[in-house]
């Protein structure tokens, strides 16, 4: 018999941690809401049956509000899983237990896990877990998905509950004169209207249609007598209860929770305030916080770039150039290799790999550093001290969070998109984020900066981040006046409590980053180098090229450069590099890596005879805002669903980088002669 | 009658009734925001908006825009 269980629970109450400890994985885990976008599956270990465990992006209420949301609520509604995991932060227990309530009406078996109780633990308060299930109907378990404790307990409370046949009634969290008019409606619907949603659970089809929820009315197709019947229903609850029927559903819900665990916890000590309480207080200050935020990130860019660089680079760099490739020559050409075998390894592989992976101390760094950031969890917080700025540009603070995660890999921030509500919003962040420096693009910076402004690595690079601020902003408001109008969404965001970022949950984050980095220096940047190297090798009659500019590979980036002029760099190899870039953003390092050995010099030698200061910064804005890499483009199609809107992004990216750097070259080299 | 939005970090009342529209609304109540319940303010955004409330034994955020249209009863 194979199960399918899915993982239900609020946002950020721990279900990726629990999903990844239950299977092995090691699946994106944050501090804020709305990490996991996907539903994602793996198989439950530890277990001799056949589980498959399926992750959701966390949800506040079957109410669906954005995709994210949807996507959970729709697995649980439509694909029925054998049993839900119904996961609680406990530390947050009276807020959680509200979509418990709501899963209660899907008629599925159910087993809670109150996580987080290392937590809770420590502020004093302790729940009955067997007065929980008298309370709520479902057994339930206390756990620490970090702290791995409760696992076992919770892995052999599913097998046990997987093997009972009937399902136990919940019980009745609506008064019974609510109840009555529920049960009245049902038999009305089931009378009346036998084929509308027949395949949904009883009370949650009865709720949501006198909810009015959007996706119910949507398949009801505007029935109007249906519409009548509701309306009415609507009146009675209203005059029963003296509020309105949303604030009166809700209510019920959140008094059964409130007598429910007043019952079944005791607070046996009142805590301190935490240290954690104070450190918020210093980030969110009115006056310190923003000026806070700026200086963590040059802290970050300082650190990672200057302070690292400096100790790693020189020495990476002497390994390849006078070790390995002394070496490979020496080694090759003792066993009597063809000298085009030793170029084609030393200037083709690994001057293009090395060229990339001369960086990976300082990635490794920046990682470390963005996943402290999402651990934490600053990144809420950022995004309620940005809100207000934000909202000015067409976006909301929470349009910051994609943001930040795309400071380390753009395809990621644009999936976290997801997690805005409104269409427009979302198109708009998604289209904005990729003007966000990525990590891969980061050792163009350090190389360029290397070579024409060794004084100023750190500013430059920050002076980069600031011009993409500059952008993502002016685009936000022409673009959310002009092609992405509308209105906007408002904004309501949970704040996580501030966590000590996890040692172990860094590490793995770091390293499946850092892994995705050199396994592309393995892959693509090995193959295109190969390719490469060949291209300008050979002549186009495929004769070995005596001079570089006779190749393949000159006579097709002569082709193109002349586009290039205007921005201060038309000459070929800079063309080329920019169109390997495409596959991915560190190949532009290598490609001038390996051409300048093709042509015999050092790369910084010839960097600094293909570029001068100005058309260096010009070409390093270029790469920073044109279009991003394969990946990330074929992310921002998916996102923005429309060919329409994604022709227009790629034109916009192009365009505007375009622009940017043609006035910086023209403006930079008037004035800087 | 007072609102939310008038009271100053580390006051607290409870909310009477929920005059917000569409979405916001449900989203509001979802979260917690329902007639009778305590809610404390924390503290205001570096530039005055949004606000940071406390309520249910979590926090969180709104606009003021949306923190004017819950009134509150002491
Ligand atoms: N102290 C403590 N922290 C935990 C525990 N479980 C998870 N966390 C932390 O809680 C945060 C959220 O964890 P996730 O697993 O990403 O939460 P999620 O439910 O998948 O969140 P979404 O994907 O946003 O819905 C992370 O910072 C975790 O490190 C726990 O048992 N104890
Ligand atoms: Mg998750």
């Amino acid at each position: 018999m194979k199960y399918k269980i899915a993982l239900a629970g609020n946002p950020n109450s721990g279900k990726t941690t629990l999903f990844n400890c239950l299977t092995g994985s090691n699946l994106y885990v944050g501090n804020w809401p709305g990490v996991t976008v996907e539903k994602k599956e793996g198989n439950l270990r530890d277990t001799n049956k056949d589980i498959t465990l399926v992750d959701l992006p966390g949800i506040y209420s079957l109410a669906p509000y954005s995709m994210d949301e949807i996507v959970s609520r729709n697995f649980l509604l439509e694909e029925r899983p054998d049993l839900i995991i119904n996961i609680i932060d406990a530390s947050n227990i009276e807020r959680n237990l509200y979509l418990s309530t709501q899963l209660m009406e899907l008629n599925c078996p159910m087993v809670g896990a109150l996580n987080m109780m290392d937590v809770v633990k420590k502020t004093g308060v302790e729940i009955d877990v067997r007065e929980m299930e008298k309370i709520f109907g479902y057994p339930f378990i206390e756990i620490s998905a970090q702290k791995e404790t409760g696992i076992d307990e919770l892995i052999k409370l599913v097998e046990k509950t997987l093997e009972i046949k009937k399902l136990k009634e919940f019980p009745q969290i609506f008064p019974p004169e609510i109840m009555t008019l529920f049960n009245e409606f049902d038999e009305l619907l089931q009378n009346k209207y036998p084929e509308i949603l027949a395949g949904y659970p009883r009370l949650f089809r009865v709720i949501k249609l006198i909810e009015k929820d959007e996706e119910v009315l949507l398949k009801i197709h505007n029935n109007s007598d249906l519409l009548e019947d509701i309306a009415v229903v609507r009146k009675k609850i209203e005059v029963l209860s003296k509020h309105d029927v949303d604030s009166a559903i809700a209510d019920y819900r959140y008094r059964f929770i409130t007598a429910g665990i007043s019952q079944a916890t005791r607070k046996t000590k009142e805590n301190a305030i935490q240290f954690q309480e104070k450190l918020d207080k210093v980030l969110m200050n009115r006056y310190a916080a923003l000026p806070i935020f700026f200086l963590f990130m040059f802290v970050i860019y300082y650190v990672s770039i200057t302070l690292v660089g400096d100790i790693t680079i020189g020495g990476i760099e002497w390994f390849i150039n006078d070790v390995l490739m002394v070496g490979v020559a020496a080694v090759l050409g003792n066993l009597g290799a063809a000298d085009w075998i030793i170029a084609l390894i030393n200037d083709g592989v690994i001057a293009g790999v090395g060229a990339v992976l001369t960086f990976v101390p300082q990635l490794v760094v920046l990682f470390i550093f963005i996943s402290i950031l999402e651990d934490s969890g600053y990144m809420a917080r950022v995004a309620f001290i940005m809100d207000r700025i934000f909202r000015h540009f067409g976006l909301s603070g929470k349009s910051f969070i994609p943001m930040v995660v795309g400071l380390g890999c753009s395809v990621p921030g644009i999936m976290a998109t997801r997690t805005l509500e409104n269409e427009r919003e979302r198109k708009l962040t998604a289209v904005l984020t990729p003007f966000i420096s990525c990590g891969a693009k980061m050792p163009i910076y350090v190389l360029m900066a290397s070579v024409f402004f060794v004084q100023y690595q750190t500013l430059l690079v920050f002076s980069l981040y600031l011009v993409s601020l500059t952008v993502v902003f002016g685009s936000g408001f022409v673009l959310s006046k002009t092609w992405f109008k509308g209105a906007d969404s408002g904004y309501l965001l949970e704040i996580p409590p501030l966590r000590l970022p996890k040692l172990r949950n860094t590490a793995t984050q770091v390293w499946q980053r850092t892994k995705e980095f050199i396994v592309r220096a393995g892959t693509i940047i090995f193959a295109v180098s190969v390719v490469l190297w060949f291209l300008q090798s050979f002549t186009i009659g495929f004769q070995m090229a005596t001079a570089p500019d006779e190749s393949i590979l000159a006579t097709f980036g002569k082709v193109i450069a002349p586009v290039f002029v205007p921005l201060g760099f038309g000459n070929w190899v800079a063309s080329v590099a920019l169109l390997t870039g495409i596959a991915a953003k560190e190949m532009i390092i290598s490609t001038m890596s390996v051409l300048s050995s093709g042509q015999g010099g050092s790369l910084t030698q010839s960097i600094s005879q293909i570029f001068t200061p100005v058309s260096a910064y010009s070409f390093v804005i270029f790469v920073l805002l044109a279009s991003p890499c394969m990946a990330a483009v074929a992310t921002m199609k998916k996102e923005l669903g429309n060919w329409r809107d994604f022709l227009f992004a790629l034109a916009y990216q192009i365009g505007l980088a375009y622009a940017v750097s043609f006035v910086v070259y023209q403006v930079g080299s008037r004035i800087f002669v | 009658m007072f609102t939310l939005k008038d009271l100053r970090p580390g006051q607290k009342a409870c909310v009477g009734s929920i005059a917000v529209e569409g979405l916001m609304r449900r989203k509001l109540m979802d979260m917690g925001v329902t007639p009778g319940v305590e809610i404390q303010v924390n503290k205001t955004a570096p530039f005055g908006d949004p606000i940071e409330v406390r309520l249910r034994g979590y926090s969180l955020s709104l606009r003021k825009k949306d923190a004017e249209n819950i009134l509150m009863v002491q």
